[in-house]
């Protein structure tokens, strides 16, 4: 995918530049407000990772700018002011998510696959899926039913929504915080095991009668559901 | 309560003092009436018995001389009585009595002292009054003679300036005694004041200033004294306050370039390997760092208070039950009973706390977290919330150790440990946090004990 990146601290530009080069991806950027600005509407980006702060020309007014000139790129807001009151202006200016500084490069990469992911899919209008499937797991959204081998596993509502999200983003890690977010709808790091805590009744489950693993934790990083 | 009130109103320094007050001035007013009372009525008294004794001395004289027949003496007594209507003589001996009265009490004082007695007068309407003498009793050699003068213009006097005198008694009472308690009403309320500062203050808040009147009296005078040492306390404080978010702040961005480098250098290695291990167990050490100076940056928001622009409507029914969601497998792995109740007075209250969904949700799990930490194996919790149209409390109570009750105030406080032995479990800013929400929601925070365990009641008004 191609991005356009705008930080002022080169330290962390380059750390993202890297990351994200790494990984097989265009990555532009940009120093200052107006430079990021002119990238962001001369070119087109699946992605477009914003300071909050910048010299020049503030980035939530930058967002402003860009949304007001129709471009509908989405675009993960970096800020060192975490606060809630923030997220929400950062939102309400027409971010798509917000990730407060410092940030493991992994937590990065992990939301803006997804959103790009996430736009991708809501352009081309797939229409909505009323199953999920893994190995031989079939998850039935409409009827609310886990079946795995033929049998129907007794699930909460939390754990379906968790299991719903991590097959929707098969094979993409997703963090802790993340899926927290995802499942809970509410903004903030629990900073207690308690996601590894939910995901591993989950697991159990899902691995009764020595069926094998989907859910698989990746170290540092959060979960991944994939086959092996 | 008002019986209470009363006992607290006659407890105050200014109420005796009122007491003290009112009897002086009863005192004074007393002296200043017997002194008047000296120089009007006692002076009539005095002149009326002067009277008398002059008259009975004058017969007295008379019946000792020498020349004085029985038959002389008697007629002296019929010119006095014709001369004057006013005085009264009686002589009464073992021939006959002659004189203007017709019955006299027995035992009547001998002169020379004096005694007041009643007389029946038929005046000239023809009714009987009874009428106040004042009289005597004198013993000659030609009987005995009783000697009495009316005294009725001293009585009227005497009984009018009595009148008088309770009555201006009663109304000076009265008025020192009200106006002593309207004193009292504003002492004591500039008083009170001061007390539910000091109280507000001791409670952690701050802010809390007393007012000051126009007036520039005494209590202006120790209000603003208090106001100033307020505002230095406050100051101070904020100073650190401000030091330590300064320290939090500059630190931050050396400690995210250390993590990045470390997470840079992680690639190089297979996840397995001894040298990734340590770095991702620096990384962690690192993110706790960031997430301390995080958390104490944020309390600092907190307290200085977020935008209300960002309030909204909170369905508290969802938001217990979705931490009850997110616990319970927390509270599963250590054997707990992990129980949500929920009460709704009428089901319109519910659409009425006003809040930031996100922080509520924080401090609210942050709380019920706590209880399943310091809970053992196998122990009860419970999370009640109880919805009214007024306020929404939420009671989280567990059978756990519980804590003593002098940290109940200072747990609240940043990075404040109960107990040394718990070093390294948690930063201590997790109760500071809830209480920062509470408080930034106008909400109040407080423990009591649940005998055993530990119960957190948070109010939050509607």
């Amino acid at each position: 995918m191609k991005l356009l990146v705008i930080e002022d601290d080169k330290t962390t530009l380059e750390y993202i530049k890297k990351g994200f080069v790494e990984q097989g991806n265009i990555v532009d950027t940009a120093e200052n407000g107006p430079d990021g600005l002119f990238f962001a509407t001369s070119n087109s980006y699946d992605l477009v990772v914003l300071d909050r702060m910048l010299p020049k020309m503030d980035g939530l007014a930058l967002l402003s700018a860009m949304r007001a000139a129709n471009i509908k790129t989405p675009v993960i807001i970096l800020s060192a002011l975490g606060h809630v009151d923030e997220r929400i202006k950062g939102l309400q200016a027409g971010g798509d998510d917000y990730l407060t500084k410092p940030f493991s490069f992994q937590e990065l990469y992990i939301r803006a696959s997804i959103l790009v992911e996430r736009h991708r899919t809501s352009s081309h209008k797939n229409g909505l899926a009323t199953e999920l499937t893994i190995d031989n797991l079939v998850m039935d959204l409409v009827g609310h039913k886990v079946v795995r081998d033929g049998k129907e596993l007794t699930i909460q509502p939390k754990e379906f929504q968790l299991l719903r999200y991590l097959l929707e983003h098969q094979g993409q890690v997703i963090s802790r915080t993340l899926l927290f977010e995802s499942v809970w709808d509410y903004h903030f790091d629990p900073k207690t095991n308690v996601i590894d805590v939910h995901v591993a009744k989950l697991r159990k489950k899902l691995e009764e009668n020595g069926q094998p693993q989907l859910i698989h934790t990746v170290r540092g990083a959060g979960y991944v559901v994939r086959t092996i | 309560m008002w019986l209470e009130r009363f006992k607290v109103f006659t407890r105050t320094s200014i109420w005796r003092f009122t007491l003290i007050f009112t009897l002086i001035v009863l005192l004074i007013c007393s002296s200043i009436l017997a002194l008047v009372y000296q120089f009007t009525v006692g002076e009539q008294k005095r002149q009326i018995a002067t009277q008398v004794t002059i008259a009975a001395q004058g017969f007295s004289d008379l019946s000792h001389s020498p020349s004085m027949t029985k038959a002389d003496f008697q007629t002296a007594i019929q010119q006095r009585i014709d001369r004057s209507g006013a005085i009264i003589l009686v002589l009464k001996n073992d021939d006959n009595v002659i004189g203007n009265l017709s019955s006299l009490p027995k035992n009547l004082a001998k002169f020379p002292s004096l005694q007041h007695f009643p007389i029946a007068v038929v005046n000239h309407l023809g009714e009987t009054t009874v009428e106040i003498v004042l009289g005597t009793n004198l013993e000659t050699r030609f009987g005995s003679l009783s000697i009495a003068l009316f005294d009725n213009n001293y009585q009227v006097l005497e009984s009018r300036f009595i009148t008088a005198s309770v009555g201006a008694l009663l109304f000076a009472l009265i008025v020192t005694l009200i106006s002593g308690f309207l004193l009292n009403q504003r002492v004591l309320s500039r008083v009170k004041q001061i007390g539910e500062l000091t109280a507000n203050v001791k409670a952690g808040r701050l802010k809390s200033r007393l007012p000051i009147s126009s007036k520039q009296d005494e209590f202006d005078m120790i209000a603003d004294q208090i106001n100033q040492m307020l505002d230095e306390i406050d100051d101070l404080i904020n100073s650190v306050a401000q030091v330590t978010d300064n320290v939090a702040h500059d630190l931050r961005t050396p400690l995210s370039r250390i993590r990045i480098s470390v997470e840079d250098s992680l690639t190089a290695f297979d996840e397995n390997s001894a040298d990734a291990q340590w770095r991702i167990a620096l990384l962690d050490e690192i993110d706790q760092i960031i997430d301390t100076f995080n958390a104490m940056l944020e309390l600092s928001r907190l307290e200085k208070g977020v935008p209300k622009s960002t309030f909204k409507t909170v369905n508290i029914e969802t938001l217990c039950e979705d931490v009850i969601d997110l616990a319970t497998p927390l509270a599963e792995e250590k054997n707990q009973k992990l129980t949500l109740n929920i009460t709704i007075d009428e089901e319109s209250s519910l659409s009425r706390l006003k809040g930031e969904p996100n922080l509520l949700f924080r401090a609210i799990f942050n709380v019920v977290d706590n209880a399943i930490k310091y809970t053992q194996a196998a122990g009860n919790i419970a999370l009640t919330c109880h919805i009214s149209s007024q306020q929404t409390d939420i009671v989280v109570c567990d059978n756990g150790p519980g804590i003593a009750k002098e940290h109940y105030d200072a747990v609240f406080r940043r990075l404040y440990q109960v107990d040394s032995s718990r070093q390294g479990d948690g930063f201590g800013l997790g109760l500071p946090i809830v209480k920062a929400i509470v408080e930034l929601h106008g909400g109040s925070i407080s423990m009591s004990s649940s005998n055993p365990g530990l119960t957190v009641s948070i109010t939050l008004k509607h």
